[in-house]
C-alpha cells in the first residue's frame, strides 16, 4: 500500500479509530495484523517472507544469547543467513552477471542464463538490517525479546516497513509496554506530519522528477545547464521524496502513540559530505557506523586503515541501495570525499591561521556551497541507470565534452521544450525557494516537518491565525500542484 | 511531548489547529463550489490532459470526416499501420487519424456523389471500451461536427474485459466527460464503491477538480512573464527527440507527436501473449458487462436522436482468443449486442461466421497487422457499400466534408464554447 494512495488514506484512519477503541492488551495483536495487511496488500507471498525470517532471528536471537562456548560462531551463522537472505532477493542477478563478465573478459565461457523469477520483496533491505542490528544486540550481551508478536511487530510495523526508518529494538519495544493516551499535540503533530510529507512527496518530489526524468531520459540532447538543473532537482527529489516518506511514517507513527527516529535533518545545510552523510538517512548512516564502520575498527587503527573503513562502509552502503555497479560508485564517491575531507581537517589542524578561517561564517557559506555541488556529482552515479549514461552526464557536468547540440552550455533548453511541462518555468524560483524553506526551518529549530506554533499579535491581541492558514494552505496546495501520476517512493527500490 | 493533554473531543475544535485547518479548507472549499469563480477551459487548452483522446479529438475537431470508426486498438492498430502501407509513407497515429484506405475502399464500391470528399476518422483509442464509444459518440458528434456515419467496431473485451472496473476510470473518459454535463453518463460512470468514493471526493473539492485548470493559469501567467528570456532562447534540442525516445513518455500516459509512427516497411509478426488474453477473459465480468450493454444501447439512441447514421461490426476474434475465454462469454457477448442492435433498429455485422482466420493477420492474440486490417476495412466498405440507407446518408449534402467546412467546425467550436 502506498502512502501518496487512496487506499492508504482509508486504512490508516480506519486503524487509528479501531486501535484507540481497543483495549490496550489487544493493541500488539492489532497492529501486528494490520501491518501484514498493509505489507500484504501488494503480494500475499511476501507475508510469508517476513513471517519467516521474523520466526528465524527470533530463535537466532535465544540461541546466540544461550552459546557460551560458540557464541562467536552462532552470531557469525545468524548474520551470514540474513546476508545470504537479502543477497540472494537483492544480488543474485548481479552477481551472476558480473561472473559472467568477468568470465567473458577473461575469453572464458559465460555462466548459463539465471532463470530463476525472483521478485524483490518490499523493505527487505530495511527489516534485514533491524535483524542483523537485533542479533548485534544480543551478541553484545542485550536480552533477547521474549514476546514472539512483539518480536514480529518489530519489523512489520506498518509505517516503517518499507522504507524505514531502521528502528531500533531497544527504542521500540519498551513502547509497546507502556500504555499510551491518545492527546491533542500528538495527533495534531502526526497529522501536520502527514500533511508536510505528503506535500514534500507530492507536490515537490513529483514535479522535480518531470525535469530530472526528462533530462535523463536524452542526456546526448540536453545541454551542461539542463544536466546541472537536473541535478539540482534531483538532489531535491530524492530529499523531498525519503524525508517526506519519513514525515509519513513518522506521523502515521505518533498518531498511533509511537515515535520512530529522525531521519533527516536539514542535509543540505552541511559543510561537508561527512556531515551530509550523517544528517541524511541519519537511521541507515548510524547502523553503518555502528554495525559495520565500527566493527571493522573504525577510525582507532591508523589514517590509513580510517581511510580503507571509510571506503569499504560508503561502497557497501552505496550497494545497499542497488545491485549495480553505478550504486557501489555513487557510495565510493561519497567515500572518496569522506576521504579527502579528512584530509583537508588534519592539514588545517596544523596551521591555526587556516583554522581561524575555516571557522569564519563566510568559509561555512563557501564549504555548504561546495558541499552541495560535491553531492549532485556524486548523485550522477546515483540517478544514472547505467554506468555508460553516467559517464555521459559526468562528461557534460564537468565541461569536458562540450558539443551542446544547437544551444550554448549555459542555456536551459528544458525550458525552452515546446511540449514542456507547465511547472518547468517555475523551476528556478522553486530551487530557491527551497533554500529559504531550509533556512526558516533550521532558524526555528523546530522538529523538521512541524511549524513552530507562533500566534498573530492583531491590535494588541494575540490570536493563534497562523498555524491553521498554514496547513490550510498546505492542504489547498496539495490538490491543485500534484501531478496527476505520481511515482512510487524512489527508496521503495532499495 | 512533556505537556500532553489529554483528548477530549469538547475541546478538540477549539484547539487543534489541525481541525481548524480541514474547517478553513472545506468553507473555502464550499464557498468556491458555490460561486465556481474559474470559467470552464477549452478541456484542449489544457496540457496536462495530453492523452490519446486529447490529441484524437484535437484532429478531430479540426478535420471533421463523414465516417467516424470507434474502437480499442483491435481497430486502432490494423487501421494506422494498413494505412502507412496504403499511403507508402510513415503515419504518426497521434496526430493523424485520416483512414484514406476506407475512404478509397468505400469509393470503390458505393456508388457516391461526391465522392472526392468523403473523409473517414479512426477513432480507436487504446484500451477503449463501449463506453468510451459512447462517449465520443456524446461529445464529439453534435452541431459541426456531426459525422454522416457512426461504425461501432466491438470485440468481447470492449464490454468485459477482467482488467476493467469502472467506465469512469478510463483515461478516454475521464477526458471526453469534460465536453459534456450529461447526468445519466455520470450516474453510469462508477459502479463500485471505491469508485464511486473516488469521484465524490474529487467532486466535492473544487481544489482537485479544476487543479488541472488553475495550474494552465497559473503556468501562462507565468509563462507570459518569463516571455522575454524564454524568446531569446534557441529551439529546444529536446523538440527533436528520437522515435523511441519519445516512446519512453508514454510510460507517463503522455503521448507526444511522433512517438507512434507506422512505418510502410515495417515486418511485423506474431508474438504470443496469451497470458494477457487470459487475464481479460478470466471470467464473465458481470457487473462490467451490465454496465457496458447499457452504455451501449445510449450511444445507439445517441446516434438515432442526433441522425448519426450507425451500425456495429463485431471484430473477428482469433482462434487464440477464443481458446482463452471463460466458456460463454463469446456467445454471450453476441447474443447482447444483436439484442440491442435489434431493439434500437440498428444494423449489426458479425464479421466472425466466414472470416479465414491466417495467423499472420495478426500480430498477437487480438490485434490485427497491417494485412488483418486490410482485410477487415474490405469488410467494412462492403458492409456500407451494400447498406443502402448508408449509401444514402453519405450523399447527403455535407456539413462537415472539405477545407471550407473545417472553418464551419470552428466557428461552432466558438458556439459551444459560448
Amino acid at each position: 500500500m502506498l502512502f501518496n494512495s487512496l487506499a492508504y488514506m482509508i486504512f490508516l484512519p480506519a486503524v487509528f479509530f479501531i486501535y484507540w477503541k481497543t483495549p490496550f492488551k489487544f493493541r500488539t495483536p492489532l497492529l501486528l495484523i494490520a501491518s501484514y495487511v498493509f505489507y500484504m496488500y501488494w503480494k500475499w507471498e511476501y507475508g510469508l517472507l517476513i513471517l519467516g525470517l521474523t520466526a528465524l532471528n527470533y530463535f537466532l536471537g535465544f540461541w546466540v544469547e544461550r552459546a557460551t562456548e560458540k557464541k562467536k560462531l552462532v552470531f557469525g551463522l545468524g548474520i551470514a543467513l540474513n546476508v545470504i537472505i537479502l543477497g540472494f532477493f537483492k544480488y543474485a542477478y548481479f552477481v551472476h552477471d558480473v561472473i559472467s563478465d568477468a568470465a567473458k573478459a577473461v575469453g572464458q565461457p559465460p555462466l548459463p542464463n539465471f532463470t530463476v523469477d525472483i521478485i524483490l520483496p518490499l523493505g527487505i533491505s530495511f527489516f534485514v538490517f533491524e535483524f542483523i542490528h537485533y542479533l548485534f544486540e544480543i551478541y553484545r550481551g542485550a536480552k533477547p525479546v521474549k514476546s514472539f508478536m512483539e518480536f514480529a511487530l518489530f519489523p512489520s510495523f506498518f509505517p516503517t516497513q518499507i522504507a524505514g526508518p531502521i528502528k531500533r529494538y531497544a527504542d521500540f519495544i519498551p513502547q509497546l509496554h507502556k500504555e499510551q493516551k491518545l492527546t491533542r499535540k500528538d495527533f495534531d503533530e502526526g497529522v501536520e506530519l502527514i500533511l508536510f510529507g505528503l506535500f514534500k512527496k507530492v507536490v515537490m518530489a513529483d514535479n522535480f522528477a518531470l525535469v530530472v526524468n526528462r533530462c535523463f531520459a536524452h542526456p546526448d540532447l540536453v545541454t551542461s545547464a539542463d544536466l546541472w538543473l537536473a541535478l539540482y532537482c534531483f538532489a531535491w527529489q530524492g530529499y523531498f521524496d525519503f524525508s517526506g516518506y519519513t514525515d509519513i511514517a513518522r506521523g502515521s507513527a505518533q498518531i498511533l502513540g509511537f515515535k520512530v527516529p529522525l531521519n533527516f535533518n536539514l542535509p543540505y545545510l552541511a559543510g561537508s559530505i561527512s556531515e551530509i552523510w550523517r544528517r541524511w538517512h541519519i537511521s541507515l548512516s548510524t547502523w553503518l557506523r555502528d554495525y559495520l564502520f565500527i566493527p571493522m575498527g573504525g577510525s582507532k587503527g591508523g589514517e590509513l586503515l580510517t581511510y580503507r573503513n571509510i571506503m569499504l562502509t560508503m561502497i557497501i552502503g552505496g550497494f545497499w541501495h542497488g545491485a549495480a555497479l553505478h550504486y557501489g560508485f555513487w557510495g565510493g564517491t561519497l567515500g572518496l570525499f569522506m576521504v579527502i575531507h579528512r584530509g583537508w581537517q588534519k592539514f588545517y589542524q596544523t596551521k591555526p591561521w587556516l583554522e581561524r578561517i575555516v571557522k569564519t561564517k563566510y568559509y561555512h557559506v563557501f564549504a555548504v556551497f561546495l558541499t552541495m555541488h560535491a553531492w549532485c556529482l556524486s548523485l550522477v552515479f546515483m540517478r544514472s541507470p547505467d554506468m555508460n549514461v553516467a559517464w555521459t552526464v559526468m562528461k557534460k557536468v564537468l565541461f569536458i565534452d562540450t558539443a551542446q547540440n544547437a544551444m550554448g552550455w549555459w542555456q536551459p533548453s528544458i525550458l525552452a521544450t515546446t511540449d514542456t511541462n507547465m511547472l518547468y518555468p517555475l523551476l528556478p524560483f522553486i530551487l530557491v525557494g527551497t533554500y529559504a524553506m531550509q533556512l526558516v526551518v533550521a532558524k526555528s529549530k523546530e522538529i523538521p516537518g512541524v511549524m513552530p506554533d507562533f500566534k498573530l499579535n492583531l491590535l494588541g491581541r494575540q490570536i493563534p491565525a497562523f498555524k491553521p492558514v498554514y496547513l490550510a494552505a498546505l492542504l489547498i496546495v496539495l490538490f491543485i500542484w500534484s501531478p496527476d501520476f505520481s511515482p512510487q517512493f524512489i527508496y521503495f527500490q532499495f | 511531548m512533556d505537556q500532553k493533554q489529554k483528548f477530549s473531543l469538547l475541546d478538540f475544535l477549539k484547539q487543534s489547529p489541525v481541525a481548524q485547518a480541514f474547517i478553513l479548507v472545506a468553507i473555502i472549499n464550499v464557498c468556491l463550489l458555490y460561486s465556481n469563480p474559474l470559467k470552464k477551459l477549452d478541456p484542449q487548452a489544457i496540457q496536462t490532459n495530453r492523452t490519446w483522446a486529447w490529441w484524437a479529438v484535437k484532429d478531430f475537431r479540426e478535420n471533421p470526416a463523414d465516417v467516424i470508426m470507434m474502437g480499442s486498438s483491435f481497430i486502432m492498430n490494423p487501421t494506422w499501420q494498413e494505412e502507412a502501407v496504403y499511403r507508402n509513407k510513415s503515419v504518426d497515429l497521434v496526430v493523424d487519424h485520416r483512414t484514406t484506405y476506407l475512404e478509397d475502399a468505400i469509393k470503390s464500391r458505393a456508388p457516391l456523389s461526391n465522392p472526392q470528399k468523403l473523409r473517414c476518422f479512426n477513432f480507436g483509442l487504446p484500451g477503449a471500451m463501449v463506453s468510451d464509444q459512447a462517449m465520443i459518440v456524446e461529445t464529439m458528434c453534435q452541431g459541426a461536427h456531426k459525422p454522416k456515419m457512426a461504425i461501432f467496431c466491438v470485440a468481447p473485451r470492449d464490454l468485459m474485459d477482467c482488467r476493467f472496473f469502472n467506465a469512469g476510470g478510463s483515461k478516454h473518459f475521464r477526458y471526453l466527460t469534460n465536453f459534456t454535463d450529461d447526468k445519466q453518463a455520470k450516474d453510469l460512470a462508477f459502479m463500485d464503491i471505491p469508485g464511486k468514493f473516488a469521484d465524490w471526493f474529487s467532486n466535492s473539492l473544487f481544489f482537485k477538480n479544476k487543479a488541472n485548470e488553475i495550474q494552465t493559469l497559473r503556468a501562462n501567467a507565468i509563462k507570459s512573464v518569463m516571455q522575454p528570456y524564454l524568446a531569446s532562447l534557441p529551439p529546444s534540442p529536446l523538440d527533436q527527440k528520437s522515435e523511441e525516445d519519445r516512446r519512453s513518455v508514454f510510460k507517463r500516459d503522455e503521448i507526444e507527436k511522433g512517438a507512434w509512427l507506422a512505418h510502410p516497411n515495417t515486418p511485423y509478426w506474431y508474438v504470443n501473449s496469451s497470458p494477457d488474453c487470459r487475464m481479460r477473459y478470466k471470467h464473465l465480468n458481470e457487473q462490467v458487462f451490465e454496465n457496458q450493454k447499457i452504455w451501449l444501447d445510449k450511444a445507439l439512441k445517441t446516434c438515432k436522436e442526433r441522425g448519426v447514421k450507425a451500425i456495429v461490426v463485431n471484430v473477428p476474434s482469433s482462434p487464440e482468443a477464443r481458446d482463452c475465454m471463460h466458456p460463454g462469454i463469446y456467445e454471450r457477448h453476441v447474443e447482447a449486442v444483436t439484442t440491442i442492435t435489434k431493439a434500437n433498429e440498428i444494423p449489426f455485422y458479425n464479421l466472425d461466421p466466414g472470416w479465414k482466420h491466417e495467423k499472420k493477420d495478426y500480430t498477437d492474440w487480438g490485434h490485427m497487422g497491417p494485412q488483418g486490417g486490410s482485410k477487415m476495412l474490405n469488410s467494412i466498405a462492403s458492409i456500407v457499400a451494400s447498406n443502402q440507407d448508408l449509401v444514402t446518408a453519405l450523399n447527403s449534402p455535407s456539413n462537415t466534408t472539405g477545407a471550407g467546412n473545417r472553418k464551419v467546425a470552428e466557428a461552432g467550436d466558438k458556439q459551444d464554447a459560448l
